[in-house]
């Protein structure tokens, strides 16, 4: 939203204000960081250092200029429209509301710095999360998950975003395993057990040699009456090897990472979209 | 570098992290060592600890709201999402 060319209307007052930011020491790129700000777009105080201190004290002077300024300054001269935001807020629409939501953390084996984890999220609708197994269920049926659901996990969710997010996600092309297969351990009145065990392989070669091969291994309680999953957890575990694209990896040298997927809640910072649901193709 | 900021605002913060030491050795991923991996990978308690604090997810709500308070806007911006992949 801070393209130059974009006129929505948020991005109009952050670009207000970021343009008054001077940082001399720790600028951790961009536009990134912290901001005090009012409604009407001034800005109170800035950092971009990760450091808590510097933060506090930004924030303390933050509300010292506040209390220096009057209502005229503080607020925009008219109410913003609430409904402005349904024009850039599209990703957030497409939230599945009674589809399955995943939490998504991604680990090394070995932590080496921080942060040494990152969160995602991953979507499916009702009826892609009603593929994760048999259409019939009984105990003992295997059921192969549809190659295209097992793709999408291994395109967009299982990346290296260890240290930090990564822009490289795998094409099509560069999937060479995708498979995840279900099988209903136990049906209890209308809850099925159920367990996951498969593997995927992605490995892209140009234009940098990148990829993830893990075994998965899960289990997932659906409740048939809800139609919904009540527990679930799937893990992928395998060697990561190569870089990524601004995911602050360092060392190409294959080493094994651990992806958990586990039920998201859903409150507003659970609903946030994952980072290529754009890609999705919904 | 891709230059698309996802940005949120809340009304209150704190940030502190500590490296933890973990000696996890687990070569590959089995039945048997699934809980062992599955409880290193997923966050500590201290590692969720920001997402406690009421965080309004969307820039333009923060500022609706702000206006209608009169109160200023702590606001966090990164490539991502700082509450989800960043």
């Amino acid at each position: 939203m801070q393209k130059e060319h974009c006129k929505d209307e948020d991005a109009l007052l952050f670009r207000k204000f970021a343009k008054q930011r001077t940082i001399k020491n720790g600028n951790r790129g961009g536009a990134q960081g912290h901001y005090a700000v009012t409604p009407s777009g001034e800005l109170l105080a800035a950092s971009s250092s990760a450091n808590y201190k510097v933060l506090v004290e930004m924030m303390k002077q933050g509300l010292e200029k506040w209390e220096t300024l009057p209502r005229e300054k503080r607020l925009l001269p008219k109410s913003p429209d609430p409904k402005a935001a349904n024009n850039w807020r599209k990703k957030e629409n497409l939230y599945p509301d009674d589809g399955l939501v995943l939490r998504v953390i991604a680990r090394d084996q070995k932590r080496e710095r921080w942060p040494d984890s990152n969160l995602d999220y991953a979507w499916f609708r009702k009826d892609e999360a009603r593929t994760l197994f048999a259409d019939k269920p009984k105990k003992g049926a295997k059921h192969d998950v549809p190659r295209e659901l097992v793709e999408r996990l291994a395109r967009f969710h299982l990346l290296d975003n260890v240290h930090a997010l990564n822009y490289t996600f795998f094409p099509k092309e560069a999937i060479e395993k995708a498979r995840l297969t279900s099988t209903v351990v136990q049906i209890n009145g209308e809850l099925v057990s159920l367990r996951f065990e498969g593997e995927t392989r992605a490995s892209l070669v140009s234009p940098k040699k990148i990829g993830y091969e893990p075994k998965l291994l899960g289990r997932a309680t659906f409740n048939l009456k809800e139609q919904k999953f009540v527990s679930f957890e799937l893990l992928a575990v395998g060697l990561r090897w190569g870089l990524g694209n601004c995911n602050q990896r360092h060392n190409p040298t294959p080493a094994l990472m651990g992806i958990v997927f586990t039920l998201a809640g859903d409150s507003q910072a659970e609903r946030i979209p994952p980072a290529f649901l754009s890609r999705y193709g919904w | 570098m891709k230059q698309i900021l996802v940005m949120m605002a809340a009304v209150l913060l704190l940030g502190q992290s500590v490296l933890a030491a973990d000696e996890f050795q687990e070569k590959e991923l089995t039945l048997t060592n699934y809980a062992k991996w599955r409880d290193h990978v997923l966050p500590r308690n201290w590692e969720l600890s920001y997402r406690r604090l009421p965080w309004r997810t969307s820039f333009w709500g923060a500022v609706i709201e702000a206006q209608a308070k009169d109160k200023p806007i702590l606001f966090w911006a990164m490539n991502g999402h700082p509450l989800a992949n960043t």
